[in-house]
């Protein structure tokens, strides 16, 4: 990654890997010290947690119809 | 998932203990997955159903102590390719290498740009949410589902997929411009 990111658009793919956990120490130093500098990344970061965090909490659950592991558990047998 | 050399052999014992302690608790995951993929409940149950009765069949080409949910998911996404899609009830929506050829293009990743503010997010509705990503192609609705809902790592998303780790980052990366562009033209339409 060089200095001359401008238009900060390698930091976009960095934020999420961080966010996924799925980024080196060194690159999530690397992150961290541009967002004390960019407000831009840094609400770009904002707005990728918060919706990371939504899909996990507020998407729908369905539930297993009643029955289902029972129907499964009995075909093993057959 | 052909018979090779290492394979475990499971007495019939073994295999309903595997199956009971190992398989069965993902159910509710699975079933969720399914759900999302066919938006049909009678659709997701077969799904579930078949899935299950394919990881028992096939039990001996499962590694006990790996991953078994990663190793369910790919068997409920190929059953979902190849068996389901077809006879599915969901319209064809658009093939995903169109989809994914128009992304890879210079042009869209210059006009990702989303306005989308943090408020907005919080102030979303489950429902809503949820009707943004079931717009999404079902390789992009995939992806997400796959990491932020059920949290797997991108090594996981790979196999399950079975695409490279780099495409599961590029994929997942276009996604979630995709569904910040429908939330964001969402909110605008309700005047947020």
């Amino acid at each position: 990654m060089s200095a001359g990111m401008a238009d900060c658009s390698a930091y976009k793919e960095l934020i999420q890997l961080v966010l996924d956990n799925e980024s080196s120490t060194k690159e999530e130093a690397y992150l961290r010290m541009h967002l004390k500098m960019c407000l831009k990344c840094l609400s770009q970061y904002e707005i990728d947690k918060e919706l990371k965090e939504v899909l996990k909490l507020k998407l729908e659950k369905k539930q297993v119809p009643v029955g289902l592991s029972e129907t499964i558990r009995s075909k093993l047998i057959q | 998932m052909e018979q090779d050399s290492t394979d475990q052999y499971f007495s019939d014992k073994q295999k309903i203990a595997v199956f009971d302690n190992e398989f069965m608790p993902h159910i509710d995951s699975m079933y969720n997955f399914a759900f999302r993929l066919t938006h049909d409940e009678d659709d997701a149950k077969d799904l579930v159903q078949d899935t299950f009765l394919k990881s028992y069949r096939f039990i001996n080409s499962f590694q006990e102590g790996t991953n078994a949910k990663a190793w369910l998911f790919r068997i409920l996404k190929n059953s979902f390719i190849n068996d389901f899609r077809k006879k599915s009830k969901e319209p064809t929506k658009v093939d995903y290498q169109e989809v994914e050829g128009y992304y890879n293009s210079e042009k869209a990743n210059s006009t990702i740009t989303t306005d989308l503010r943090i408020d907005t997010i919080k102030d979303m509705m489950g429902d809503e949410i949820s009707n943004a990503l079931n717009s999404l192609a079902v390789d992009f609705r995939t992806v997400i589902i796959l990491c932020d809902v059920e949290g797997f790592t991108y090594e996981e998303m790979a196999k399950i997929l079975d695409i490279p780790i780099g495409t599961v980052r590029s994929r997942l990366h276009r996604a979630r411009n995709l569904l910040k562009e429908k939330l964001h033209s969402y909110a605008q339409s309700m005047g947020y």
